[in-house]
């Protein structure tokens, strides 16, 4: 296919994938609003949230918002110029989030913070859909769950963050036929808790992996991958939260525990973390998991999928239209958005830290 | 078929949801694997390890090949190992690669099921055109090996097994090299033994001092996984 004949049935098709895949979203139900969390009091943590903003149906909102560590101390009692050290984090979301992920500032490529606080991106358009852009940004905290998250690290473990850091806040809604926003609106908030220094006793660390050379094809209907990536810590470390995203062709996803040398994936007794829902993937977390790892040892994971047809309003000829190989093949090949695209990632909480890592 | 169990057959008809029929266990209406065997199904796969180089070209791996450190869609550096073969179903094999350093013993691997693309020789390959043909092992950002992941030996082990069971392995050293053009100080950068995730690689120099990077902490305590 011509690179002019892809770009035409691309700029054709996008627009039609989201034309006929949303039936009205129905009220707004009443209630309490789920994306509403109190802050924690002055001296004791922060609050990051969002703005509330429209999800129209037909919409994938993907918006990255910008705070740096020492403003937030400033403005709720901490010591702007020390470290702040979190353990317990609560996530709170309006339903209709695809994903919720938090992000410590690294190398700055397309998204910059002094570009704006707020980042917008709609469609696959921004850079706050480009993921090379946040590649060496080790991750803070995530979410793919409607409501509310609500977790305590173990006594004395805790996220330090220096007073110069960025934290990056992206979130991500679905008003289309394969997930829903039903009030139409997003909203997060993210309460960070915090401990003085001398409570702590461990640092937690993170570990974020992604395929994305990832192709799930008619002709190969049935594919999975398997990665794996490791702690590199010389000491026994211990997994204490965990959830895995892919979208509606992912069928199965397990994470095992792992010794970092053996190329055969882990046993079943070493499986960890299992999940066939891809639009509300478990996110396990401490005290309930809480899996130790041998010195030198990592996380094993696999993504299964099945092929499936795609939407109507997608069809094929869209699918092709974003294959930048041009297979032909009515491919879903790694990309943001839901009804076109799949993904592979793991996040994966443990301490005590050795650093932050991510594979890809 | 007498009345009443045309009725009832109807009444159920009538019941159930959509008329469509219920998928293939597999592909569904369209697609599957229609690709012809590759050479003798009685006889035992031979294979060679392939690897894309540093101009996209495939290359022969044998015992003592250097192979070459690519700079992938998703960032990072991998190794692109793949296979040429024959006497295999072409259709979902699994190809397995892994890298190990030789002195940790530790791996990073890669598995995924692909359709082999058939050549005119009776045999069938990872597609140049296709990296996702290729076990795509993530070799940088080096957070895993002790030494410098370039110039230096690793173990290369691919292991490609068909739906029918069949399977073969090679395992040879190679070394990877940061030979890509246009990209090669970023690659030294990134997989050198001591990179630390956050540590900002410039295509056009060495390693900054990641306490340059904005609100890099990484050589405070919390680097090392004491206690602050």
């Amino acid at each position: 296919m011509s690179a002019f004949r892809s770009l035409v049935l691309m700029a054709l098709a996008a627009p039609l994938f989201f034309a006929c895949s949303s039936e009205p979203n129905p009220p707004p139900t009443t209630g309490a609003d789920p994306a509403h969390i109190d802050p924690p009091p002055q001296g004791q943590g922060f609050q990051i949230e969002t703005e509330t903003f429209e999800v129209p149906a037909g919409v994938e909102k993907q918006d990255c918002y910008f705070f740096r560590v020492r403003d937030l101390a400033a403005a709720n009692g901490l010591d702007p110029e020390s470290p702040v050290y979190v353990n317990r984090v609560q996530i709170a979301q309006k339903e209709g989030s695809h994903h919720m992920n938090v992000f410590r500032v690294r190398t700055i490529t397309g998204l910059d913070p002094a570009n704006g606080a707020i980042q917008e991106g709609k469609d696959n358009v921004g850079e706050c859909f480009k993921s090379s852009n946040w590649a060496d940004w080790p991750l803070v905290a995530n979410s793919q769950i409607d409501g509310q998250l609500d977790w305590t690290f173990p006594e004395g473990v805790a996220n330090e963050f220096m007073p110069d850091e960025w934290l990056m806040l992206q979130t991500h809604y679905v008003n289309a036929s394969t997930q829903g926003t039903p009030s139409g609106e997003g909203k997060v908030n993210v309460n960070f808790w915090t401990i003085p220094k001398d409570k702590v006793k461990a640092q937690l660390g993170t570990l974020f992996a992604t395929k994305q050379s990832i192709r799930v094809c008619a002709s190969n209907p049935t594919p999975s991958f398997d990665g794996s990536c490791q702690f590199n810590s010389d000491k026994p470390v211990r997994i204490i939260g965990a959830n895995g995203h892919f979208h509606s062709r992912g069928k199965q996803f397990d994470m095992f525990a792992w010794d970092g040398v053996s190329i055969e994936q882990p046993p079943m007794d070493q499986r960890f973390y299992s999940s066939q829902a891809w639009d509300e993937p478990p996110m396990l977390t401490s005290p309930e998991l809480d899996r130790e790892v041998p010195a030198g040892g990592g996380v094993f994971y696999s993504c299964s999928y099945q092929w499936q047809m795609p939407e109507a309003s997608v069809g094929c000829d869209g699918l092709n239209a974003l294959d930048k190989q041009g297979a032909d093949d009515c491919c879903y090949t790694f990309g943001p958005i839901v009804e076109a695209n799949e993904h592979c990632n793991i996040f994966v909480y443990y301490y005590p830290k050795s650093d932050d890592i991510n594979c890809f | 078929m007498d009345k009443p169990w045309l009725a009832l057959v109807l009444a159920l008809a009538a019941c159930s949801s959509p008329s469509q029929p219920p998928p293939e266990p597999d592909a569904g209406p369209i697609g599957g694997c229609k690709l012809a065997y590759l050479g003798d199904p009685s006889a035992e796969p031979s294979m060679e390890v392939i690897a894309l180089g540093p101009g996209g070209e495939l290359q022969p791996i044998s015992e003592g090949s250097s192979i070459s450190l690519i700079f992938p869609p998703q960032g990072g550096r991998v190794v692109f190992a793949g296979v040429r073969v024959t006497n295999v179903d072409p259709c979902a094999v699994r190809v397995a690669g892994a890298l190990r350093d030789l002195t940790t013993k530790q791996v990073r691997l890669d598995t995924r099921i692909i359709n082999l693309e058939p050549t005119d020789d009776g045999y069938g390959r990872s597609a140049p055109t296709d990296i996702s043909t290729f076990s795509n092992i993530a070799a940088c950002p080096n957070q895993w090996a002790e030494d410098d992941l370039f110039d230096k030996p690793y173990e290369l082990t691919v292991t490609l097994t068909d739906r029918d069971g069949k399977k073969i392995t090679k395992i040879m050293t190679v070394t990877p090299r940061c030979d890509e053009p246009g990209y090669e100080a970023e690659c030294l950068c990134m997989c050198a033994g001591d990179y630390v995730l956050g540590m900002q690689c410039d295509p056009d120099a060495g390693p900054l001092d990641p306490d340059l990077d904005a609100g890099a902490d990484v050589n405070s305590s919390d680097a090392s996984g004491g206690s602050p």
